[in-house]
């Protein structure tokens, strides 16, 4: 009795949240699209991947009024993403950060640049990392160039304060007409703690092909 | 098409700046940020429990007059943590739409949903207003202009261009 009973608050528990979380799907969806979703998020479950991000992106295709087949396509690709976010990074992080690291994914970062963050950030949290590299990406800088000028800058130990300025003083330089890649080189180089000499030892570029 | 100022004596960045010269930009564009960013509060922080300070002329006025808005935290300066650093922090949000009737902040937090959360118009301006609260960690949003147009936060990191061709912001809040 005491066992069952163990078993039933146990099982509440966990499905109360999930419940929670997918009770919009069932409203707002036709029911063969809200079926297919369930399946996947049933998959996510199963692979104790988070549920929020996938649920939110299928509502904001609704709120974007797409079509059904996309929203199920945008969920599935999310879906692997994370997958391949969890695989890269291990079942340590959180799911922000893997959230964060599914948008980088499918931003163009590959999940081996992706393995990678933890050694070049061994002690801090890779939250802001992961934001900051999924926003360069978006702004145009090329992904393996966003990687590799990140990667810089965290092994200088960049804080999160000051990965966040370097990423607002790319995001006005590229605002105002800047080359994205060469707006986020020449911005770490000029971040205190990373200066000339790190960039250009560790990305020796000749001058003459330094911004292609 | 300008270069930063203070990149003038570095030759790496002066080869650059000669490179970056030239390229298609529309000079309105550039004056109206950088008369943004003029006037806009300074910091960096990744703006936990910050004012979004999208709309950077009406900010600033309010940032200099010490008006204290939404929740009991004046807009610049960061919302007092919570103590058990995951209960939810006060997040005030704003945004210019100079053509707007209605606006209407979306995001995971409110399902996407353009009618849970209309932002209210600043004093009769072009910039509109919210406030929610929000858990620490990473969250996504967007503001829908007039019904139908979904804009991103132009000062705020964004996501890559998704599934459905669009981009969205991003604000990480902080815990303690």
């Amino acid at each position: 009795m005491r066992a069952s009973l163990l078993v039933g608050t146990v099982l509440l528990l966990v499905a109360a949240p999930v419940g929670a979380q997918t009770a919009p799907i069932d409203s707002l969806f036709a029911r063969p699209t809200a079926q297919a979703l369930h399946r996947l998020l049933d998959s996510a479950a199963t692979l104790r991947l988070p549920l929020d991000g996938l649920v939110s992106t299928a509502l904001e295709g609704r709120m974007r009024k797409v079509g059904d087949e996309r929203i199920l396509g945008a969920v599935r690709a999310q879906l692997g993403a994370l997958a391949t976010a969890r695989q890269a990074l291990g079942g340590t992080v959180s799911p922000a950060e893997l959230s964060a690291a599914a948008s980088a994914l499918l931003g163009g970062v590959r999940a081996a640049q992706l393995a990678a963050l933890p050694d070049v950030r061994p002690r801090g949290k890779l939250l802001t990392p992961l934001v900051v590299l999924s926003d360069l990406v978006a702004r145009g800088v090329p992904a393996d160039t966003a990687v590799r000028v990140l990667y810089i800058g965290l092994a200088r130990g960049l804080s999160d304060d000051e990965l966040s300025r370097w990423r607002q003083a790319v995001e006005r330089d590229i605002t105002s007409g800047a080359a994205p890649a060469a707006a986020a080189i020449l911005r770490l180089r000029n971040e205190p703690r990373v200066g000339p000499t790190a960039v250009e030892r560790l990305w020796p570029i000749p001058p003459s092909q330094e911004f292609p | 098409m300008t270069t930063p100022d203070h990149d003038a004596d570095d030759p790496l960045a002066h080869r650059a700046g000669a490179l970056l010269r030239g390229l298609p930009v529309d000079p309105s564009a550039v004056a109206r940020v950088r008369r943004r960013l003029d006037r806009a509060p300074l910091g960096g922080a990744p703006r936990p429990a910050v004012w979004l300070a999208t709309g950077a002329l009406a900010a600033s006025a309010l940032f200099a007059a010490g008006i204290t808005l939404f929740d009991g935290h004046r807009p610049g300066t960061p919302a007092p943590l919570p103590a058990d650093g995951t209960a939810p922090h006060p997040i005030a949000f704003s945004h210019v739409a100079a053509d707007a009737d209605r606006v209407a902040l979306v995001g995971e937090f409110n399902g996407w949903n353009p009618d849970a959360t209309p932002m209210a118009r600043w004093q009769g301006g072009t910039t509109w207003t919210a406030s929610v609260a929000l858990p620490p960690g990473r969250h996504l949003y967007a503001f829908v202009v007039n019904g139908t147009r979904i804009e991103t936060d132009p000062v705020a990191p964004r996501t890559p261009a998704d599934a459905y061709g669009g981009h969205t912001s991003v604000l990480v809040v902080g815990s303690r």
